[in-house]
Parts: C-alpha cells; structure tokens; sequence
C-alpha cells in the first residue's frame, strides 16, 4: 500500500466520522426534541433531511472510490451513527446517575432502532446520489481533460489492433497462386 | 480537488461542528435534567399545615398545607403541580386509620400553574409553597374538618402528587412523595 493510498484511506475515515457525527447530532435533536437547541419545530427536518444531506456529502467526498466502496462507507457510517445514538442515550449511566438505569436499556434499544430504521436508507441514498453527482458534475478540467485524452488513446489503440489483426489474417492466408490451363 | 469539492467540504465540516455541539448540549441538559428529576423526589417535604378558623360555624376554615421544595440539581426547575387529598382524624372514633380513612375525607386540594407562568426555583434554592383546601360551613366535608381532641385539629395528608418541569425544557416528571403529613400532637387552628 503506498502513501496516496493511505492518505486516502484517512481522508475517507475522516469524511465518515465527520459524517457519523452529523447524522447523530440531528438524530438525537429530533429523538429528544426538548433537550436540543434545535427545538421541536424541526423534527422532520432533522430526522429525513440531515442523514440524506450527509450521506450526500460523504458520497460526494469519495468520488474517487467504487459506487460499492461509497455503499460501504454509507454503512459504516451508519453503524458509527447508531452508536453515537446509543452512547447519548445511555450518558446518563456514563455520568454516575444510577437511578433511572431501570427501563432505559429498553428505551435506548428501542430509539436506537428507529434511527437505524430511518437513517440507513436515507444514508444510503444520500451517498449514491452524492457519488453520482461527483462523478458526473465535479470532475476537476484537468481530470476532464486527462479522460477525454484517455479515450482518444483508447480509440486510437483499438484502431491500430484492428489494423495489425487484419494485417495478420492476410499474412496467415499468404499469397494466391494463379490457376494456369488444364492439361488434356 | 475541484473548488466546488472544496467548498463542499468546508460546509461539510461546519456542518459536522454544528451537529457535534448539538450533540454535546443535548447530552449535558440530558443528563442534568435526568439528574434533577433523581433529586428532587428527596427533596420536597411537608413544612407545616395550618388552620385558620375563628372557631364559628358560620365562617368558612381555611387549611393550608405547606410544602417546602428544594433545588439541589444544577438546572432550574418549576413546581407545576401539588396534589393531594386532605383528612381529619376523629380521636372519638378508635376504628384503626386504615379502615376509618374513607369516612374522614375532608376534600381533595391541589395547586397547577402553566410551566411558563410557574416561578422558576434555581439551583440551591429553597421556596415554600402553600396549598390552600377551603371548607365550606354547613357540608359533609366541614362536619368532618370539624373535630377536635383537646382543642387541636388532626389533619392528615397521604403523600401527595408532586409535578416538576423546567423553565428550559419542555419536559415533566410526575412522583408520588414518599412521606405524609400526620402530625401526633395535631394543630391548633389560628383565628
């Protein structure tokens, strides 16, 4: 594995957190409404847009990579997120207050699921389409011009493949001798 | 990188810094809110119950019960609702309490204010709050308000429904206190 490989394997991890950790936040603002700054008027906002918008941005970063890589990372994403989620949830035990353990492994369960239910798909979606996008709109000109120049070469190589099977197919037939007069 | 790339990735980061401080805020009043609502439930008892009468028939009592409340959570709180059921014990009858119970109900009394309009009680602060149970002269229930034993009145009062809620968030938590008001050497009323 050389140096860009690498590189580009901590920027991918980077992008994926950074993702993960939007998701989360937006999550738990719409899953505990009264404890966000964001308040109850933007539920739906953060619960359906937010995880879309990230998964675009994370698909849109790894533009370099497979669509199959994208999808991996979308899930991964999601994983990183849904433990975010539960980590939330259960900062109450985290922060010594053992009184209220009774009922909120269940109730941590429960909110964890219905994020993973809404979040996954819309993750998902949000990085195929945000890959797609890259890949189509936010080629730089020179990567533009470094594939136009590619596929000129690639034509012009199966030109000359062309030519020199054909050049070939003759030589393997060889040169015809003429038919002179029957004798009698 | 292409700058739109660039200025995507910039967006995504300010993005991701918002959400990561929407997650540690939401965290922290999480867990003090979850806090208060631990420590409140020790921290609400019965101060005294009064009685103001003139001794009259005709004049209608006034029994205040007076709860003392204190913040020992590091958020504001409101006290939104105090409820309970008032009894007066009969000295004349020896029936156990238990049994006699029903038959000593004076009246229910509560006091519930708006979140919004409740007045906030910080954090180390102690605030008293009366709960007055009027009884009107000539019912059932003043008959059973009105008994005595050497002068003094034997309110008694089951651990009531206490509701908190905060001024900063939108959230409320219902307990039953743990403790009620039976005062042995009973109450001398006030005129």
């Amino acid at each position: 594995m050389d140096r860009a490989q690498i590189r580009g394997g901590a920027w991918a991890t980077v992008w994926i957190a950074c993702g993960a950790v939007g998701v989360a936040g937006f999550s738990v603002s719409s899953l505990l409404p009264e404890y966000s700054a964001l308040g109850a008027g933007t539920l739906e906002f953060s619960l359906l847009v937010m995880p879309l918008l990230f998964g675009f941005l994370v698909g849109v970063m790894l533009a370099d990579y497979d669509l199959s890589e994208v999808a991996v990372a979308a899930v991964l994403m999601t994983v990183v997120t849904l433990g975010l989620v539960g980590i939330f949830f259960l900062t109450p035990v985290l922060a010594g207050l053992p009184s209220i353990v009774e009922g909120l492994a269940l109730f941590t369960l429960r909110r964890v699921g219905i994020a993973a239910i809404l979040i996954f798909p819309l993750t998902l979606t949000g990085s195929i389409v945000g890959h797609v996008f890259a890949s189509t709109f936010l080629t730089s000109g020179n990567l533009r011009q470094e594939i136009k120049r590619l596929q000129q070469q690639t034509l012009q190589w199966h030109a000359e493949l062309e030519r020199i099977e054909s050049r070939e197919a003759s030589a393997r037939e060889g040169p015809k001798k003429p038919e002179g007069p029957k004798s009698p | 990188m292409d700058t739109a790339i660039k200025v995507l990735a910039v967006a995504f980061l300010v993005l991701t810094g918002f959400s990561g401080y929407l997650l540690v805020q939401s965290a922290a009043n999480y867990v003090a809110v979850t806090e208060a609502t631990g420590l409140i439930e020790n921290n609400v008892h019965f101060q005294e119950v009064q009685i103001h009468w003139t001794g009259v028939s005709s004049d209608e009592p006034r029994v205040v019960v007076v709860f003392n409340v204190t913040n020992a959570a590091r958020v504001a709180i409101v006290v939104i609702t105090l409820e309970f059921n008032l009894y007066m014990d009969d000295h004349s009858d020896p029936t156990p309490l238990q049994q006699k119970l029903d038959s000593l109900l004076v009246g229910p009394a509560a006091m519930s204010i708006d979140r919004r309009g409740a007045p906030p009680l910080g954090p180390g602060e102690q605030r008293l709050y009366p709960v007055t149970v009027r009884v009107t002269p000539g019912t059932i229930a003043f008959s059973r308000f009105n008994h005595t034993d050497g002068g003094r009145f034997f309110p008694i009062v089951l651990p009531p429904k206490v509701v908190i809620s905060f001024p900063d968030f939108e959230t409320t938590h219902l307990f039953y206190l743990d403790e009620m008001f039976l005062d042995p050497r009973g109450v001398e009323r006030i005129g």
